[in-house]
């Protein structure tokens, strides 16, 4: 991912906003309303939206300043956030913490129909979470209905992952710990299942890439948990790779973004915000990511992550050392680690 | 001129009750909304606290001291709820004694008097008034340490929320008082509106009529219907013994004056000189003094009429024909001539044609008084739709140059033969109460022209 | 003429007597209702005029007039009434009575009124003179049309009769002064012009005109 970021990128990582450490900083359209938006995002993956935006208001110029999630979580409250005129991310534990803290200001949405909590957060997006396997190498895999049927399988030994399965480490990735939470949350079994993925060899990878890359060269045989839209090159390309669709659930995660209290333009953040949600912008999304394409999907398994101030207690010290303990106890039998 | 019965203080009582209402209205709405915040307030408030106590509860029950490490559990599901309960920012703390070992840090501490288990407070927290629940156990059976759960919310919710019953309340007193009013002011209209009738009836009235007001009105309203109709039967009662006096008095006094003209002038026929002339004089006088009698009577007979609404179809060229018939000898001795005009239409009226006939003679009695020697009195009907004219023009000196003045019984400029002063007065009477009136005009070749309008 | 008086006030009974007398009528009195028709029993047709008082000691004076009515005379009643009630007035000439007067009145007056009474209630004579479209009863003083009186003004009544009397039917404006000539009233041109000129009005209806005949006077014709 660092990779993508160009020397020209690099240079411009100067000015007001030293303070952050920004993996780049993009500039769109030259009109004379600045908006600063600060995101987890790719730019290539917000691009089409961004430029689309300049379209719809053309005195807009956008900065956009990409940023891990921790980096942004650790900025906030602090001067490196100011003039930030709105924060998009995924890791909506640390936007729902930002939120809850009092770092966002109330804004009026002129659709506020879709999801949202108290005027201040608001969802853009919405993340599917996918378990990738290798068909050529256990086309086995592609029977499972879902978790328990997994977990049935392995017991019953008419399943096993010689291979490995890899997931995302909790302690490193923000994302992994987030889902494994959640599924913690959803399924009693998500320990068992824990356990039956480290028999035989469990990979904690920090990234999403890495993960996709293992399993379609066939070097594990299931990568659990991945963001779906890290895979669809690979998908598209690799035959062998294929999705376990869980009839269970599935789990999803939203996109969210507030105008942050020290904004210098709110206005035109909440501008930006509310052009992400309209249809016009929610088309330009890869089609998996569209809100309403997904909500329309009632009878689906869909499992939302919802915008709720439970999701701060995951981010609370003692409860995360707590989680991390049984993590370990639970993966403890391989105690393999990349 | 019309004179009010309060002249200081004119009021309407529909404005003062709609003022006294408006008070009442905003006073209530006012109180209903200040106790009905109160009461939503405090069960809300209370709804709040019953459930941040028993999240609170959860994670106090989950402590428990094991190996020296206090260990607990945040539930997350419990959390969930609240979110699901109102979206509202949530803040919690962990401590034992003052060490905060989970949650935020920096919550305000609330004062914990008489080592209580359970303490509610609302403070400031990041700006905002914060609901705030602090439950507390000790950690052990020394009870050298306490473990303190606080949790709080914001409560921009469940304010909306008793703001809305709140105004809820309040809106349901206004409609409720509303409809109050409504039926209010309908009572007050019902109860003026035969008061307005009335009043209708007496404006529409003539001066002299008496006939007893009718409305269909309240029993409250009715008495002072009695008590008005008590009244103008008195002033009837009194303005015909007024009029039956005069009669009586009159009569009584006109035959000896008749005797004494007579004698008078027989008196005058046999004397010569200045004591004939003297014997004239007093024969002139008696005649006038009498004459003045005869219309007084005339005036108090015509305001015994007026009462009675006497309407009769009467030809008015007939009616002329004959009042000049019966004038013809006096204008004779004084050579004076008639010209009616009679018109092609019969000039038929509803009209009280005896009153009439008496304002018409005493019209015409006071032109031939006033014409000169062989002059000439014409008299013409102009008729229209809606009014019809009766012009009488003689050669006379005309009205001088405030006719109106000389509608005033006993007023006269002309200086009078052997007119009362009443005649004008009279006719003036008549026309007024047929609805019309009298106009007295000087005509611009000389002479002087009565016009007596009534409505057709 | 012959009146009968019926006054019970004594004084204006008396002075009425008396002036009537003067003008050389005949009178007769009553004082009360009975005498009234006391008198009129005894002489009843021969009356040429009642002068009746409306307020008698015992009765009113509308029953014997209506009594005399009913009786079909046709005899001129003078109505005098010292009331003054409005009504009694129409009701009196609706009860037949000719003419009312109100109590005080002038002599004067009441002797025209008499006048006027007297000739209304006179019958056409047979053999009078002609004078077309009229006919002449010299005694009396009245013009005829057909089987109706000529009501005219005495001052009317001299001038017609100068033109009756004068050969030709032309007066000249002076020989009509002279007509109208009274000692108690200047007589001008003017006032035969008006008089001339009322009497034209009246006549016309009968097809009767006065032709103005510069420096002659009047012509009398009539075209039927």
């Amino acid at each position: 991912m660092r990779a993508v970021i160009t020397g020209v990128m690099l240079a411009l990582l100067s000015g007001p906003l030293t303070a952050l450490t920004l993996e780049g900083r993009f500039e769109v359209g030259s009109g004379s309303e600045v908006v600063t938006v600060l995101g987890t995002n790719e730019f290539e993956a917000i691009q089409p939206q961004l430029v689309d935006f300049i379209q719809v208001y053309p005195n807009a110029q956008i900065n956009y300043l990409m940023a891990s999630s921790a980096e942004i979580a650790s900025a906030l409250g602090t001067d490196a956030i100011r003039g930030i005129d709105a924060i998009l991310s995924s890791a909506l534990d640390l936007q729902m913490k930002a939120v809850n803290d009092g770092a966002a200001r109330t804004v009026r949405i002129s659709d506020p129909s879709g999801t949202q909590w108290r005027d201040r957060l608001f969802q853009i997006s919405l993340e599917p979470i996918v378990t990738l396997y290798n068909k050529a190498t256990n086309p086995a895999l592609g029977t499972i209905k879902d978790r328990f049927e997994l977990l049935d399988q392995l017991r019953q030994g008419r399943l096993s992952l010689q291979r490995g399965v890899v997931l995302y480490d909790p302690t490193r990735s923000g994302v992994g710990y987030l889902l494994a939470a959640q599924d913690a949350e959803q399924i009693d079994v998500f320990w068992s299942l824990l356990e039956w993925f480290s028999t035989p060899r469990l990979i904690e990878s920090c990234c999403s890439v890495d993960m996709i890359q293992l399993v379609s060269s066939g070097k594990v045989d299931l990568a659990y948990n991945i963001l779906e839209s890290y895979a669809t090159t690979e998908l598209a390309t690799n035959p062998d790779l294929h999705v376990l669709a869980f009839s269970d659930y599935q789990l999803l995660v939203p996109r969210t973004a507030f105008v942050p209290t020290t904004a210098d333009n709110p206005d035109r953040g909440a501008r930006f915000i509310e052009y992400l949600r309209s249809p016009r912008a929610q088309s330009l999304l890869p089609a998996h990511m569209q809100l309403n394409r997904l909500q329309q999907q009632s009878n689906s398994p869909l499992k939302p992550i919802r915008m709720s101030p439970a999701l701060i207690l995951q981010l609370d010290a003692y409860q995360k050392a707590r989680f991390l303990r049984q993590w370990n106890s639970a993966t403890s039998r391989s105690g393999s680690a990349q | 001129m019309p004179i009010s019965p309060n002249p200081d203080t004119p009021w309407s009582l529909k404005r003062r009750l709609f003022r006294q209402w408006l008070f009442i209205l905003v006073l209530l709405s006012i109180g209903t909304y200040l106790a009905a915040s109160a009461i939503a307030q405090s069960v809300v408030q209370k709804s709040q606290d019953n459930l941040l106590q028993s999240i609170a509860q959860v994670i106090l029950d989950s402590v428990i001291q094991r190996n020296q490490a206090v260990e607990f559990d945040l539930p997350y599901s419990a959390f969930d709820v609240l979110g699901y309960a109102a979206p509202e920012q949530t803040y919690y703390q962990v401590r034992v004694n003052n060490d905060v070992i989970a949650g935020y840090s920096d919550l305000p501490i609330p004062d914990t008097e008489n080592n209580q288990s359970r303490v509610a407070t609302t403070d400031l927290y990041l700006g905002d008034p914060v609901r705030f629940i602090q439950l507390s156990k000790p950690l052990n059976p020394t009870q050298s340490e306490t473990v303190f759960v606080l949790l709080g919310q914001t409560r921009d919710s469940y304010q909306t929320t008793i703001g809305n019953i709140a105004i809820l309340a309040a809106s349901g007193t206004i409609i409720a008082f509303a409809v109050l009013a409504i039926l209010g002011f309908t009572g007050v209209q019902a109860t003026l509106k035969p008061l307005a009738r009335i009043q209708k009836n007496l404006d529409s009235r003539t001066v002299e009529d008496f006939t007893p007001v009718t409305a269909n009105a309240p029993s409250e309203i009715n008495s002072l219907i009695t008590t008005l109709n008590q009244t103008l039967e008195q002033h009837k009662r009194l303005l015909e013994q007024s009029r039956s006096f005069i009669a009586e008095a009159t009569h009584q006094i006109k035959t000896p004056i008749a005797a004494l003209s007579m004698e008078s002038e027989l008196l005058a026929k046999e004397l010569s000189g200045p004591q004939r002339d003297r014997a004239h004089t007093l024969s002139v006088r008696a005649r006038y003094t009498s004459k003045l009698i005869h219309q007084l009577l005339t005036q108090a007979s015509l305001t015994y009429r007026s009462s009675e609404h006497i309407q009769q179809p009467t030809a008015l060229p007939a009616l002329i024909r004959s009042i000049l018939r019966t004038l013809d000898t006096h204008a004779e001795q004084k050579g004076v001539g008639f010209n009616f005009v009679e018109p092609e239409a019969p000039s038929l009226i509803a009209c009280d044609a005896i009153a009439l006939r008496e304002a018409l003679v005493c019209l015409i009695e006071n032109a031939i008084q006033f014409s000169p020697p062989l002059g000439d009195i014409e008299i013409s009907i102009h008729q229209s739709p809606t009014q019809l004219d009766i012009h009488i023009c003689d050669d006379g000196p005309g009205f001088g140059p405030d006719p109106e003045r000389l509608k005033k019984a006993f007023v006269t400029t002309r200086d009078g033969h052997e007119g009362g002063g009443l005649g004008l007065a009279i006719a003036e009477r008549v026309a007024v109460q047929h609805r019309g009136w009298l106009k007295l005009l000087n005509r611009p070749q000389g002479g002087g022209e009565c016009v007596l309008s009534l409505p057709v | 003429m012959k009146c009968l008086v019926v006054e019970d006030t004594p004084s204006l009974a008396q002075h009425l007597t008396l002036h009537l007398t003067q003008a050389s009528h005949t009178v007769d009195l009553a004082t009360t209702l009975k005498q009234a028709f006391q008198c009129w029993e005894l002489s009843g047709p021969q009356y040429d005029v009642v002068i009746l008082d409306i307020s008698l000691p015992d009765g009113e004076g509308s029953t014997f007039l209506e009594a005399i009515r009913k009786a079909q005379s046709q005899v001129s009643v003078l109505v005098l009434t010292a009331r003054s009630h409005l009504e009694d007035k129409v009701h009196l000439l609706d009860a037949g009575a000719d003419d009312y007067l109100t109590k005080p009145f002038e002599l004067r007056e009441l002797d025209a009124r008499l006048r006027v009474l007297h000739r209304r209630g006179l019958g056409k004579l047979p053999d009078l003179q002609s004078f077309p479209p009229f006919e002449y009863d010299p005694i009396h003083r009245v013009f005829w049309c057909q089987r109706d009186q000529v009501l005219l003004r005495s001052q009317e009544l001299k001038l017609l009769e100068a033109f009756l009397q004068t050969p030709g039917h032309v007066c000249s404006k002076a020989s009509l002064m002279d007509r109208l000539y009274s000692l108690d009233q200047a007589v001008t041109e003017n006032a035969v012009e008006v008089h001339m000129g009322r009497l034209r009005k009246k006549l016309k209806v009968y097809g009767v005109e006065f032709e103005t005949l510069r420096g002659l006077g009047y012509r009398y014709a009539y075209k039927p």
